[in-house]
């Protein structure tokens, strides 16, 4: 199975036209790019490749292999200074079995440190404040782990799951990438769009605990 | 979003739900000062040890507290499970006996 990593960064203002919301990821065999548009015409931007442990990250010249890749991929890299570029390795934790432990209540990568394949793992540590705080307002503080981890810990592990699966179509074997990009093509939007609402739709944890 | 082959070709395209927030940890710190005030918001302590309803400072101080949450990341201490492993490599033990290595 392959480790992966590379480099992201936030770009400074792009020439030209805004893409109007648009976010695209890029997959090619063993390396994607993926861009994000941000206010101000700015965009957040991605290289992720399959690389040894050992590798060094790639640097400028690296993103240069960002030629021949769609146009808003090389836009943004031009917009990008140098030394604005973060490298970065991919880490993750298998699906928690708790979210508490020895009277101690864990959030964010602490709880469910997951790959970046679903853009969730930020999200789901202020997902995760958010029912902390929903939770304190309503229970004593006994209650507050029990109930926590009640809320939380099927969705994080959910999370933890699929976006371990989402590294598979760029950074897995061959032919589970072949597989992966003809299901990802044949899943109807009335199947995919509900799944995704659901993901990214924060449930209403005040309502729950009420 | 629009997930695409190297040359464009898309696998699969969906409406995003909402527009892109860009929250830096700055504006995350600076939300929290204005929920909290500057009295209840401490910065820059070196946590030595945590235990429920306490907490110890490197430098001695105890803290008292009725909950305690930890957002330590990935290797926060409390976090006593499987160790992080990089991009999601699975290992594969076997037996180690007279006359063999390991493999992994």
């Amino acid at each position: 199975m392959g480790a992966y990593g590379g480099v992201l960064a936030l770009s400074g203002r792009v020439a030209g036209l805004g893409l109007d919301g648009f976010a695209a990821e890029y997959w090619g065999r063993h390396q994607r790019f993926g861009v994000f548009e941000l206010p101000d015409n700015r965009r957040y931007w991605f290289l992720m490749r399959t690389q040894p442990v050992t590798a060094l990250m790639p640097d400028r010249a690296a993103c240069a292999a960002a030629e021949g890749w769609p146009l808003p991929i090389s836009a943004a890299i031009a917009a990008t200074p140098p030394d604005a570029l973060i490298p970065f390795v991919v880490h993750a934790k298998p699906p928690p079995k708790t979210l508490c432990a020895l009277g101690i209540t864990r959030v964010g990568d602490a709880a469910h440190a997951m790959e970046p394949n679903l853009g969730q793992g930020a999200c789901q540590g202020l997902e995760d404040a958010a029912a902390l705080q929903a939770i304190v307002a309503a229970v004593a503080p006994a209650r507050v782990a029990a109930l926590y981890e009640r809320l939380r810990l099927k969705r994080v592990r959910m999370f933890v799951r699929e976006s371990a699966l989402g590294r598979l179509g760029v950074h897995g074997p061959r032919p589970v990438q072949y597989l992966m990009r003809a299901t990802l093509r044949a899943i109807p939007m009335g199947l995919s769009e509900p799944r995704l609402r659901a993901m990214h739709t924060m449930p209403d944890y005040a309502a729950r605990v009420a | 979003m629009l997930l695409a082959t190297q040359d464009g070709a898309p696998i699969l395209s969906r409406p995003l739900p909402d527009t892109a927030l860009l929250a830096t940890r700055t504006a995350l710190q600076n939300a929290l000062l204005v929920a909290l005030g500057p009295d209840r918001l401490r910065l820059g302590c070196e946590v030595g040890d945590v235990a429920p309803g306490r907490v110890t400072l490197v430098s001695g101080e105890v803290l008292a507290c009725d909950l305690v949450v930890d957002a330590g990341g990935i290797r926060a201490p409390s976090n006593t499970g499987a160790p992080p492993s990089y991009g999601g490599v699975r290992r594969r033990a076997g037996a180690v006996g007279p006359g063999r290595g390991a493999r992994a």
